[in-house]
């Protein structure tokens, strides 16, 4: 196992390596840069700029370097925990993320919490009573929520909240709340408004699991040693747990690598719907200013824990079913 | 009796691992200051590489008996597993690949508190698994699934169920 992770974490450093000159490139592919973005902003509204600070900004982080060069001093920043600064909003990075990220947290763990309760019972239900008419209404269900677009829902929920209910659902508190420090009112008010962002962004994965659950568990059901087990007379409901809803639990494990990154990210196009005052926006907002360091670090960030996460998904299932799965049906 | 050890080759690419995850995570916070979340981690980092690289210079001077009654480790390690005191066979299969190909075998045995690990580069390897799955089926082991699956890939648990060898019947009976 020791060798498995040494080997894991070797491939993970390249792959970071290359995820880094990927976004670096990217984000500096458009023409110009935010400064002079910024100053044809101020040009076409007749406001004058401050060209000394813009000079000073541009030097104290490299823009008047080559690119190369510009690369290394944001990888080296990255390494020493300085994510850069945020030109548009002319703070740190650190702590622009860092205001957005507690309500991203809540939004994005409540979002898989409400995936897992809700597919995992679901699953199991449909698959152990396969083509039955509740099976055929879950499936029914289930494909309902994954072709329905997360944004689309959260539309129509503002819509009917607001035509026959006369209320805003948008945000994750009401407004008196929004600049106030927290507080048990706040909280309450983050509870009530919190499940509508949940099921929004929660239905399509919550559908998703549920499809993968119920077809994992249908093939193992299937297998010789569940019939064994059967024809010996375990009990069924002891059946069930004992291997083939383990098994059928791979899927869950493999998708421990796509949380994390998802935990931070939130659903950017549903926060930008629903006004959630997430990261998604922030981020958003960052690529189309090409406030780079905001945005390469964020990316860098969510790239990171995408990595890990896969990692984590991998060590687990190297754990829990550590067998020789070949594709195209060759063994070794 | 049958005697196996590592070849050296098969462990240089090991050395190489160490030394290519414990250069960088050693040198970072060496060439300039890091903070204490990178510092943790590439701590952690380097901790892992060294512990690798120690392992498989544990191993380079490994070598394991396998006799009727026993299997030995000799070396830095000293420990041995009687058959007829085996708790537990476990064989994992491992690959960093996607597809699952190019990699490599892990059998870990136990009996009591003596644990031993080994992997499928060590010289007479599937040997050394047929020994114990007979081992294990003559004890009545109950294998997890993935053990089995992976016995059954490389035909053994058939053929060790079906026909344990003479000398390990012998060894089982003492």
């Amino acid at each position: 196992m020791l060798g498995y992770v040494v080997r894991r974490i070797l491939i993970m450093l390249p792959t970071l390596i290359a995820i880094s000159i990927v976004i670096f490139t990217i984000i500096n592919l458009p023409p110009g840069d935010y400064f002079s973005t910024y100053i044809a902003e101020l040009q076409s509204s007749g406001e004058a700029a401050d060209l000394a600070k813009i000079n000073f900004l541009k030097a104290q982080y490299g823009f008047d370097r080559p690119l190369w060069e510009q690369y290394i001093f944001w990888v080296g920043g990255l390494l020493h925990g300085d994510m850069g600064y945020s030109f548009a909003y002319n703070l740190p990075v650190n702590q622009v993320v860092g205001d957005r990220l507690l309500m991203t947290f809540i939004v994005s763990f409540a979002t898989i919490l409400f995936t897992y309760i809700v597919a995992f019972p679901i699953g199991v239900y449909s698959a152990t009573h396969q083509y039955s008419w509740s099976d055929h209404l879950l499936t029914f269900l289930g494909f309902l929520g994954l072709a329905t677009p997360s944004f689309l829902l959260a539309l129509v929920l503002l819509y009917l909240a607001n035509v026959y209910f006369g209320i805003s659902i948008g945000g994750l508190m009401d407004p008196k709340y929004v600049d106030q420090p927290w507080s048990f009112s706040k909280v309450v008010s983050v509870g009530a408004h919190l499940w509508i962002p949940v099921v929004v962004i929660g239905t399509a994965g919550t559908a998703s699991m549920i499809r993968r659950l119920r077809a994992n568990l249908l093939d193992e059901l299937q297998k010789q040693y569940v019939v064994t087990a059967r024809a010996k007379g375990l009990r069924p409901l002891k059946l069930l747990f004992k291997y083939p809803l383990r098994m059928a639990l791979n899927p869950f494990i493999s998708d421990i690598g796509s949380l994390l990154p998802h935990v931070i990210s939130g659903a950017a196009i549903v926060s930008v719907v629903m006004s959630l005052p997430t990261t998604g926006p922030m981020l958003l907002d960052a690529l189309r200013s090409q406030d780079m360091y905001l945005a390469g670090s964020f990316l860098m960030f969510m790239a990171f824990l995408t990595v890990i996460g896969v990692f984590v998904s991998d060590l687990a299932l190297a754990v829990l079913d550590p067998r020789i799965r070949l594709q195209a049906g060759r063994t070794q | 009796m049958t005697r196996h050890t590592y070849p050296v080759p098969a462990l240089f690419g090991d050395y190489l691992r160490a030394a290519a995850g414990l250069i960088p995570a050693v040198a970072v916070p060496a060439i300039a200051p890091v903070g204490i979340f990178e510092a943790t981690l590439l701590g952690g980092v380097a901790l892992l590489f060294a512990a690798f690289g120690i392992r498989t210079a544990l191993r380079q001077f490994t070598c394991i008996e396998v006799t009727a009654a026993a299997l030995r480790v000799s070396g830095a390690l000293r420990t041995k597993i009687s058959w007829d005191e085996l708790d537990r066979m476990r064989l994992a299969y491992y690959s960093t690949r996607r597809d699952g190909r190019d990699g490599w075998m892990q059998l870990e045995l136990r009996s009591g508190w003596s644990t031993l690990r080994v992997d499928s580069r060590i010289i007479g390897f599937s040997e050394l698994v047929t020994s114990s799955a007979q081992a294990a089926a003559m004890r009545g082991l109950q294998l997890d699934p993935a053990t089995s699956a992976n016995l059954q890939v490389l035909g053994i648990e058939r053929r060790a169920v079906m026909a344990p060898s003479r000398e390990l019947a012998a060894g089982g009976a003492e």
